[in-house]
């Protein structure tokens, strides 16, 4: 298990880079860090690595404290953007050249180098120097390289960015089953959300060096804790309607529709009585009727499209642009067709699962309140 | 950009211009080894004959009329150990000093690379005048040591200069590897980033060694008593001579075997130099 | 951790900061300090103020000296500028094939890597004042001229710039070589469609694009013609008389020959400081091409 304990790291007194971070890390599981560029992700990565000191906190493996450790005493393996191997060295030695730092005799080191490149299938390339190698091979062989000390955790810097998309997915689904395989507690900074959810089993999302969120993909989906991590997860991102809070903290009323809030929100509804609340809900979890139902959204239809696996209809909830996605059927796209056409272009909106009410102002969902 | 080479697909009239270029090239270049050819080919000729006899200063001592010329040894060994200190030292100590320059953080670093620019551009030779004195005071004055240290000092902000920009080019990500795979900065240095700037050392020991093997002002300047000659002091001497001057044969000779390390070098190196990453026009 | 980082880095720096303080730096700061001194072969610090100052302005051979140094410099840089030039257009943008071009560049560049002493000889044999002389023999024959000229003494600044201009001309032709290269090939074919000729390419494309590089070797030649003295004091040592004479071998002579080291201190200030406003001059140069992504040196 990795612990982080109040990490800092401030540049020159003016940047503050890393702003008093806390993780866990359990052992054998795969965690994300995401977030925008400038976010503290590969900074946190990086102390956690030794290749940067902190300006305080600590930082634990197990039980011991590791801050103070130089990265070759950390039993780390990593995986840089660039791959960074080492040009004068053939591909076997490159895999090797951590247990060459161990001291370990050549014959033994080279055999465990082999046996990793088989795991990696990359044998046939042992000979070769790294100039010699497709991106996708220098990957593996960096991974390779990573791996071969078995070490405690494997840190992964944006291991992908430099592959074209479809790479991207071989990749990812190697690295995941070769992180399952070899159950090494596994860290990897991304900025690509869709990345993280499938790779990880946990995602830490940073902003401005504090984490916003620290939560299983699904949960960070559907029950995001802020407004950053509600805008930044999830493609197509979420709508967010404006509306707001009644003076009892029971309803949330916007142009239009007025729900009664549901229970686990309660709480919520009563300390952010009257605020001005933003309703966060994906686009395919809302069903359309062309008539007023009860506890519905009043939506100004603007554009009907058929995109082949389901229709996509936008328009205006109040003065927000909502996008909603209804399973394909052609009656019902002409139908939409026609209302957008008509003199009142309304159809009504209800959720049919998992919607979000966030505080305009603080950007929390107000469901945290317990 | 240009494609060196030539197919069909280029004009006609382009080829035609190149082959006028070539023409005028030729033209121009010839004059240059017209000189050089006629004058060394004159160590080839003893009283009007063909014959290495020129070369025999080799191994014996040459007598004309009544000069008896001076030994070579000397000089050629000074002139050996010379160059091999100063190319040496300037390798070694221009590769730390570029090293921590590109790689390390430290008080006074923007400081010192500021300095570095001015040094290396500043014409060292200026300063003869007081080097002379500084030699003088701390008795280095006339001592082949005297001279080596000066050399390698004036050269240093040049090598150190291109050296440092070699290991600018090193990516961060190569050396945090080594680092993680076990490394400490000295092992990381020896095992993997001097890989990476063997192309810098190379060309700067190559220019090393040519400058340090032609130097002829240092000696001329710091060496007051003849005490430690070098080649080019030693040709020096024998061109003021007037018997060797008349028949060129033996002081030609002499030269070639001078020149040859130049030209061995200067066709080995070919290649980085074209590529214009020189060292010092200012050299000594 | 900054303590440890620090005598990390020194570590790696103090044989270069030794060497280069103790002689380089201490120097120049001497060298200032000299100017005001009159030390000679005695050794002694005696201060002078500016005595050595009006000495050089008071002296009859200076105008002789700022004359040849001007003349010398001027026609050098001039000269080389273009022949740098036409060589690079030459083995670059015409002729295509790189062994060739390297082949031209590497005889272009062997009076540069010939050692002082054996180039200067080489002249000397070659201008030799016999009939017999290599110059002479193809001057006579062609001319007609009955007796041989002792070129050295009768045109020693021809025979000085000729001698430096050799030297010098394998540099600029390879830093232009490597502008023209990287021009964009585009450039050219537009010029090419538009149906220019090549005298105009040469001033509408090659020129603009290398106008930084042009003013780097001016700058950069400048600054070793003014302090590059060896191969004149090789061939001619100035004369005669004062003939050749250029300052920074002015400022060689007062200090070594004649043994006044204050007094050749002074005048190799006054080319320091001149040469302090080149330095500037190719900072501003280098910045403004770092700016753009231009390389010279690497």
């Amino acid at each position: 298990m990795i612990r982080i304990e109040n990490l800092r790291k401030e540049y020159d007194a003016k940047t503050v880079a890393l702003d008093g971070i806390d993780l866990v890390f359990e052992d054998s599981t795969f965690v994300a860090l995401l977030g925008p560029s400038g976010c503290g992700k590969t900074t946190t990565l990086n102390c956690i690595a030794g290749l940067l000191e902190p300006t305080s906190g600590k930082i634990f493996f197990g039980d011991k404290d590791v801050t103070q450790l130089q990265p070759k005493d950390r039993n780390i393996g990593m995986v840089f953007q660039s791959y960074a191997l080492y040009p004068h060295l053939k591909v076997i030695d490159n895999i090797a050249f951590p247990l060459k730092q161990k001291g370990m005799k050549k014959a033994e080191r080279y055999e465990k180098a082999r046996k990793i490149a088989e795991m990696l299938q990359i044998e046939y390339l042992l000979d070769r120097k790294p100039t010699q190698l497709s991106g996708g091979q220098q990957q593996r062989v960096s991974m390779a390289r990573a791996l071969v000390k078995e070490p405690d955790v494997l840190l992964l810097d944006e291991p992908m960015s430099n592959l074209d998309a479809r790479l991207k997915i071989e990749i990812r689904d190697e690295i995941r089953r070769v992180q399952q395989e070899t159950g090494i507690t596994s860290i990897i900074v991304t900025h690509d959300q869709e990345e993280a959810m499938a790779i990880a089993d946990k995602i830490a999302i940073l902003d401005n060096g504090r984490i916003q969120q620290y939560d299983t993909p699904e949960h960070l989906y559907h029950y995001p804790a802020n407004l950053f991590v509600a805008k930044f997860m999830g493609n197509p991102p979420m709508n967010f309607i404006d509306a707001a809070l009644s003076a009892d903290g029971t309803r949330v009323e916007g142009a239009g529709f007025s729900l009664p809030l549901e229970q686990h929100m309660a709480q919520g509804g009563k300390k952010f009585a009257g605020h001005a609340v933003k309703v966060g809900v994906r686009s395919h979890l809302m069903a359309v009727h062309t008539e007023k139902v009860p506890q519905s959204m009043e939506m100004r239809l603007q554009i009907a499209e058929n995109l082949g696996k389901e229709i996509l209809i936008s328009g205006m909830v109040g003065d927000s642009f909502v996008r909603v996605t209804v399973p394909e059927n052609h009656d019902t796209f002409e139908q939409y067709k026609a209302i957008s056409r008509s003199e009142k272009p309304l159809v009504y909106l209800t959720m049919t699962g998992v919607y979000n009410i966030f505080d305009t102002e603080s950007g929390v969902n107000i469901a945290l309140e317990k | 950009m240009f494609s060196p080479k030539r197919d069909e697909t280029r004009p006609g009239y382009e080829m035609r211009k190149e082959h006028i270029a070539i023409g005028v090239m030729i033209l121009l270049c010839l004059p240059i080894l017209a000189i050089y050819v006629t004058f060394f080919a004159q160590a080839f000729v003893a009283d009007g004959k063909l014959s290495l006899s020129n070369f025999r200063f080799l191994y014996t001592t040459i007598v004309m009329g009544q000069y008896t010329v001076p030994e070579m040894g000397p000089a050629f060994r000074n002139t050996v150990i010379f160059t091999l200190c100063v190319t040496a030292c300037e390798v070694v100590i221009s590769l730390m000093a570029g090293y921590a320059l590109s790689r390390m953080r430290f008080t006074g670093r923007n400081f010192l690379q500021k300095l570095l620019l001015i040094l290396r551009l500043f014409p060292g030779v200026l300063l003869l005048i007081s080097i002379l004195y500084v030699l003088m005071y701390t008795k280095l004055l006339n001592t082949l040591l005297g001279v080596v240290l000066v050399a390698i000092a004036l050269r240093l902000p040049g090598s150190t200069f291109i050296i440092r920009n070699f290991f600018n080019d090193i990516p961060k990500d190569i050396e945090n590897s080594a680092l993680v795979d076990g490394c400490n900065r000295l092992t990381a240095f020896f095992q993997v980033i001097i890989h990476m700037v063997k192309p810098g050392i190379a060309s700067i020991s190559v220019f090393a060694f040519m400058s340090a093997w032609s130097n002829y002002l240092l000696f001329n300047t710091l060496i007051l008593t003849g005490k430690v000659p070098i080649m080019a002091t030693y040709l020096r001497s024998l061109s003021m001579n007037d018997q060797m001057i008349a028949d060129y044969g033996v002081f030609s000779a002499m030269a070639l075997v001078y020149m040859l390390p130049v030209f061995v070098f200067f066709i080995i190196s070919q290649k980085s130099l074209m590529k214009g990453g020189f060292s010092g026009g200012k050299g000594i | 951790m900054k303590k440890k980082n620090n005598l990390q880095a020194y570590a790696f720096l103090t044989p270069f900061l030794i060497l280069v303080t103790l002689l380089y730096i201490l120097p120049a700061v001497l060298t200032v300090v000299m100017a005001f001194t009159g030390l000679d072969k005695t050794f002694v610090w005696k201060f002078v103020g500016m005595k050595n100052f009006r000495r050089v302005f008071m002296d009859p051979n200076t105008p002789i000296i700022v004359r040849n140094t001007l003349i010398y410099v001027g026609v050098c840089i001039s000269a080389t500028l273009v022949i740098d030039l036409f060589f690079a257009i030459m083995t670059t943008y015409f002729i295509k094939s790189e062994r060739s071009a390297s082949i031209f560049k590497g005889i272009l560049m062997i009076p540069m890597i010939t050692p002082s002493v054996v180039y200067s000889v080489l002249w000397v044999w070659l201008l030799s004042s016999t009939a017999d002389g290599f110059f002479n023999k193809i001057v006579m024959s062609v001319s007609g001229m009955a007796s041989p000229i002792n070129w050295i003494a009768q045109y020693p600044m021809q025979v000085v710039i000729f001698a430096k201009l050799l030297t010098s001309i394998a540099y600029g032709t390879i830093i232009f070589s490597s502008a023209i290269k990287a021009i964009p090939e585009n450039q050219f074919k537009a010029a090419r469609v538009d149906g220019a000729k090549e005298w105009e390419i040469v001033k509408a494309i090659i020129l603009p694009n290398l106008r930084f590089h042009i003013m780097f070797i001016a700058l950069w030649d400048t600054l070793g013609l003014l302090t590059d003295y060896v191969n004149i004091m090789l061939i001619t040592d100035g004369g005669p008389g004062k003939a050749s004479e250029v300052w920074a071998l002015s400022a060689y002579h007062k200090a070594f020959i004649d043994g006044k080291y204050g007094y050749g201190a002074a005048i190799s200030l006054i080319l320091i400081l001149v040469v302090l406003v080149l330095m500037i001059a190719i900072g501003i140069v280098n910045a403004r091409m770092e700016r753009r992504n231009l390389d010279v040196q690497s």
